[in-house]
């Protein structure tokens, strides 16, 4: 009997037990394939993040990515869920530069407000694709993967598994913040609007914003 | 016991003395004639030779004793000062001890005076009396500048301290007249308002000190020359007195207070205990501050009770007056007289002495006798008293009056002048030698003007004491830069205001006789010491040390040929302003050939030590002056003389004799911990010259270690770090670009290579290691004869270098480690335990390796920057790029070849899986 139930287990969850190897082994090679410098480190943050699993859905799910939120349907739910999230975001950054002195903990580079030609360079290129590609990863392959499963859930388990990611991989530092917060309420938009390009949108915008306020904060 | 004895036969003979004459005296005033007399003497001759009394010697005891009371030590004063040598413009301090008073000296008078360098005494009409002169000089306002201005001078010194009495004077303060915007003179002047008598600082002066009130008053004065003592009527003191009033008196008021500048609202103006008239009166005031100015002289006399006691029928002593430089008082009545009549003094008036009175005159057992008519005056004998004056009431009305008799000068000094049945005179001396008996106070204050003491003014403020020292202790010259020491000559130097603006002067002489002649010492000039020892100035100021390496040239005339040392004089010469001083030190310095050359030591098994020459250490770089040793082994040091057998040598290690010595050579055991310095001396001396040799080297015992090092430097070197700035060693090859004092700093363990070609590395150690003991990991794989091809290695050298063919390409690495153990060879360990009975159980054994990492690179970073080449920025960064490109490709490959090996296996996978079934 329990084989039997084990193996309905298996073919029920097939899908999701081979991904979920496939995401550890995606996230374990992030942080353990050597690399030399930056430049490997971004090609390797592309193809695990972003090529494997476009690959992964193609060659051996044989699905479409639109089904991974590749798509900007639900225009009108993605907008307003968008926004509302946007603001909540928003929200918890006040309470976080009111009572915990955010502002002062939040680093940047200082290039960065010195000069606003590599302050665009720097939010438009490297923060956009580097945001992009964790967003595929985490809200558009990891939450699409087990929406089905979890339901609403997922939202707030792509986050959680976001936030272990970071954790792991960098110190423990108020520079984390944005993101952590950004994946949880993406992590809504996304689920709301089936589509993790309006949570990417709107936290491309918030990170662009939260950057020009703190430097703003210090002219 | 023998003083005793000699005191108890003097006091009995004494008694017989004085009454050996008894007899004829008595005989005389019995009316005995002369011969019953002799008679009497003869008896009592024969009686003090019947005792063995030696008449003679009894006399001369007797005389001693006559005159011993003029013997005795009477008070004296001595000043001292503080500078010795005071410098115009600065405070000194006298200091007087007072000795042979009874007092304490802290309740004597000291009365001070003193006389400025610019009051020197010049009369009315001089040149150079004029206002000034007196307003400065003219204290009291007599039209006199005498020694009563120069106590006031000293006493108001002693009095108001520094206490601002112009200040206290307000708007009368002189200096009001040419600065009447001062903030005090509108002030009242507190010498006319302050209560009067101001505050109760009178003082009443008792004569002898302060301890001696109540007491009779005796006053003595001691004459240095006779020894004699003189009462003179206790008339006043020699304190100094402010106009129509007197010191001592009780009584101090607002006139007082203003002349002696002292503070009106005060009792005590210098807070020090004393009274403000006392001070003036000098009491217990034993030191005197001022200002010094060149000409300046201090007196002071010291009014006390003497350790003598008066002859009167009271408690009283001798009260008296030590006057600094003990001057002799001179009566002025009686100075430079030429009247030669003998003086004799006696205690009473004449007419004490009853009347009619005989006055006998004895000299040499003649007796003159002379009768004085009753009542007498005065009686004399010969012209104006000439051969005998009687003169019952002594001139000196000072004194109590008492009888002096005086004896033509053609008298013997013996002669004795006695009251026939009563008193006998002293003899106080000649009218000519300025008789004692007529001295008053007034003679005692103008002996005064004698006792000035000029302080021994010090040139200290031109002058500057300059030392010089020098290290190393033993410096080497040598023409090779490697082997030469730099020696540096520091200065220290004294008396200096301000170091920043000092001036020096250096200047350099070489001899090779350290006893040649200031000729023979030649003169470097500072082309020759830029050229050979790299100083580059001798002048200026804060050049407070040289710093020269002593690469001096051999045909420099200083040095001959075969002399092992020369000598070099230096010069300092400081300059500050006025100040000037000089300093020389002569340094020997040796030649090189004369080095301490360090070798690692043999042993034979028959445990004869050797030097192992092909291996000698210390000799360049940081070594050659510390030299690094390690625990447990055994050193060889040598020095190169010719004909050793000439020489006797000694071997100090450590302050310690070497015993294991033979002439120039000498073994050493290194005993000492980790980071202990030791220091080697050899002291050779020359049978036959003289000549000296002084060397030393210094050792510092460290770990044991290996180091690998590339001997193919243009394939692979290590890796460029950056650079240092020497300030002392100039590089001799100098980078593009900067200055001629950076050098390059290498690392130690990480090198570049040019990927494709050959590499040796080799391993070098700061001891012996055995060759058998290391080993070579070439990326983790201990290299062995068997695996050496398969690991790229193309041989392992006799001498131990790793040579192989850098095959990996740019950006690879090569990891290689070098382990050895070290330990003492077994031929160490037998002679260290057999020669210098070291315990087996302190030899060891020491894992020791060294990993270096070589990385493949198109250009090796060092020469690439050596070279000067100034690649364009972009060029630079393309050629980088391009560089780069071969391991970028890898890395895609790798990471291509990862994604298809998981699609592969997630394929696999699902289809190993059953078939998921919707739901």
């Amino acid at each position: 009997m329990t084989q039997e139930k084990a193996k309905q287990f298996i073919s029920a969850w097939k899908t999701e037990l081979i991904s979920s190897v496939v995401i550890l082994a995606c996230l374990l090679l992030i942080i353990f394939f050597p690399t030399q410098d930056i430049s490997q480190k971004f090609s390797l943050n592309l193809f695990f993040f972003f090529l494997l699993p476009i690959l992964y859905i193609k060659l051996i799910l044989k699905k479409d990515l639109r089904n991974f939120g590749f798509n900007l349907q639900n225009t009108k739910i993605g907008i307003i869920w968008a926004i509302g999230m946007f603001f909540v975001s928003a929200l918890i950054i006040f309470i976080l530069i009111h009572f915990f002195d955010f502002e002062n903990k939040y680093l940047l580079p200082a290039y960065l407000a010195q000069n606003f030609g590599i302050f665009l360079l720097y939010e438009l290129i490297l923060v956009n694709i580097l945001l992009f590609i964790q967003e595929f990863f985490f809200k558009g392959f990891i939450l699409f993967l087990f929406s089905e499963k979890f339901g609403f859930a997922v939202a707030i388990i792509q986050a959680l598994i976001f936030t272990f990611f970071l954790l792991f991989t960098n110190d423990l530092t108020w520079k984390l913040a944005p993101l952590i917060i950004l994946s949880f309420t993406g992590g809504v938009v996304t689920y709301k609007s089936r589509s993790f390009l309006y949570s990417y949108l709107m936290s491309l915008f918030f990170l662009i914003i939260l950057d020009t306020y703190i430097i703003y904060l210090f002219k | 016991m023998n003083f005793l004895r000699k005191s108890l036969i003097l006091l009995f003979i004494s008694t017989i003395i004085f009454s050996s004459g008894a007899p004829a005296i008595y005989a005389e005033m019995v009316g005995l004639d002369p011969i019953s007399a002799a008679v009497t003497e003869k008896a009592l001759s024969d009686m003090m030779s019947y005792f063995g009394v030696d008449q003679t010697a009894l006399k001369e005891t007797v005389q001693y004793v006559n005159v011993a009371r003029q013997k005795k030590t009477p008070p004296q004063v001595k000043l001292t000062f503080t500078p010795s040598s005071p410098v115009p413009g600065m405070q000194i301090t006298a200091s007087a001890s007072a000795t042979y008073f009874m007092n304490d000296p802290a309740l004597l008078y000291y009365g001070w005076y003193l006389k400025r360098g610019y009051c020197k005494t010049i009369d009315k009409g001089d040149d150079g009396y004029n206002t000034d002169y007196v307003s400065r000089c003219d204290l009291n306002n007599d039209d006199n500048v005498d020694i009563e201005d120069y106590k006031i001078e000293a006493m108001r010194l002693v009095a108001s301290g520094d206490f601002d009495w112009q200040r206290a004077m307000g708007k009368d303060a002189p200096i009001c007249d040419d600065q009447p915007n001062l903030d005090y003179c509108n002030a009242p002047n507190q010498y006319k308002v302050a209560k009067d008598p101001a505050d109760g600082d009178g003082y009443e002066a008792s004569f002898g000190g302060d301890d001696q009130k109540g007491k009779a008053n005796h006053c003595y004065v001691h004459h240095v020359a006779t020894g004699n003592e003189t009462e003179i009527k206790c008339e006043n003191h020699l304190f100094p007195n402010a106009p129509d009033e007197e010191t001592g008196d009780g009584k101090f008021n607002l006139n007082e207070e203003e002349f002696w500048h002292t503070n009106p609202n005060s009792k005590d103006t210098t807070n020090s205990g004393v009274m403000d008239e006392a001070a003036v009166a000098g009491f217990g005031r034993n030191t005197l501050t001022w200002n010094y100015v060149t000409g300046d002289e201090i007196g002071v006399a010291v009014e006390g009770i003497s350790v003598e006691s008066t002859n009167y029928d009271d408690s009283s002593y001798k009260i008296t007056w030590a006057i600094s430089g003990n001057p002799e008082i001179k009566s002025e009545e009686d100075s430079g007289s030429t009247d030669d009549r003998l003086v004799y003094s006696f205690s009473q008036p004449g007419s004490s002495y009853g009347g009619p009175v005989t006055v006998n005159v004895t000299c040499s057992g003649t007796v003159e006798s002379h009768s004085i008519p009753d009542g007498a005056t005065r009686y004399e004998e010969g012209a104006g008293g000439a051969s005998f004056l009687w003169k019952p009431l002594s001139d000196n009305e000072a004194f109590p009056p008492h009888l002096v008799v005086l004896l033509s000068g053609d008298h013997s000094e013996s002669c004795t002048v006695c009251i026939a049945g009563g008193e006998c005179g002293d003899f106080v001396g000649r009218m000519s030698d300025e008789t004692e008996a007529n001295i008053t106070i007034e003679d005692v204050n103008t002996t005064l003007l004698d006792g000035f003491i000029e302080p021994s003014e010090g040139n200290s403020d031109e002058k500057m004491e300059v030392s010089l020292s020098y290290q190393p202790k033993s410096p080497m010259n040598s023409e090779s830069a490697d082997s030469a020491d730099q020696l540096i000559v520091q200065s220290s130097i004294m008396g200096v205001e301000n170091k920043s603006f000092l001036k020096y002067a250096w200047q350099i002489y070489l001899s090779s006789d350290i006893a040649a002649e200031d000729k023979d010492w030649k003169m470097l000039t500072l082309a020759q010491l830029e050229s050979q020892t790299g100083l580059k100035k001798l002048s200026g100021i804060g050049i407070d040390s040289l710093k020269m390496n002593l690469n001096f040239k051999a045909s420099l005339p200083a040095l001959k040929s075969n002399q092992k040392t020369f000598y070099a004089k230096i010069i300092l010469r400081a300059i500050e302003g006025k100040k000037e001083g000089v300093g020389t030190i002569i340094i020997p310095i040796q030649l090189s050939s004369s080095a301490i050359k360090v070798f690692s030591a043999s042993v034979s098994d028959s445990l004869t030590l050797g030097l192992n020459n092909a291996t000698e250490r210390c000799n360049v770089g940081i070594e050659s002056a510390i030299c690094p040793v390690v625990k447990n082994e055994i050193i060889g040091v040598k020095v190169d003389i010719a004909n050793p057998s000439g020489y006797d040598f000694l071997w100090s290690f450590d302050n310690a004799p070497l015993t294991e010595t033979k002439q120039n050579i000498a073994y050493i055991p290194i005993l000492g911990g980790r980071d202990s310095q030791h220091i080697l001396s050899l002291e050779a001396l020359n049978k036959t010259t003289g000549e000296k040799i002084i060397l030393s080297k210094t050792f510092r015992v460290v770990d044991p270690a290996i180091f690998i090092t590339s001997t193919t430097t243009d394939t692979c070197a290590p890796t460029l770090l950056g650079y240092y700035i020497d300030p002392i060693n100039v590089n001799p090859n100098p980078v593009s670009g900067m200055t001629s004092s950076a050098w390059p700093d290498f690392s130690l363990d990480k090198f570049e290579a040019l990927s494709g070609e050959v590499v040796k590395i080799k391993s070098s150690s700061n001891t012996l290691i055995p060759g058998d003991n290391a080993s070579w990991i070439f990326d983790g794989i201990q290299v062995t004869t068997d695996n050496m091809a398969s690991l790229g290695i193309t041989a392992i050298e006799a001498n131990g270098t790793l040579v192989f063919t850098a095959n990996k390409p740019v950006g690879e690495k090569y990891d290689i480690t070098l382990s050895a153990l070290y330990t003492q060879p077994n031929l160490v360990k037998k002679a260290l335990f057999t020669i210098w009975k070291v315990p087996q159980t302190n030899f060891y054994e020491k894992s020791i390796s060294q990993t270096i990492e070589i990385k493949m690179v198109n250009n090796l970073s060092g020469t690439a920057i050596i070279t000067g080449q100034n690649k364009n920025p972009q060029q630079k960064i393309l050629a980088s790029l391009f560089s780069a490109i071969p391991s970028y490709i890898n890395f895609l490959f790798r990471i291509a070849l990862t994604m298809l090996l998981i699609l592969f296996l997630v394929r696999t996978l699902f289809s190993l899986f059953p078939e998921q079934k919707q739901i």
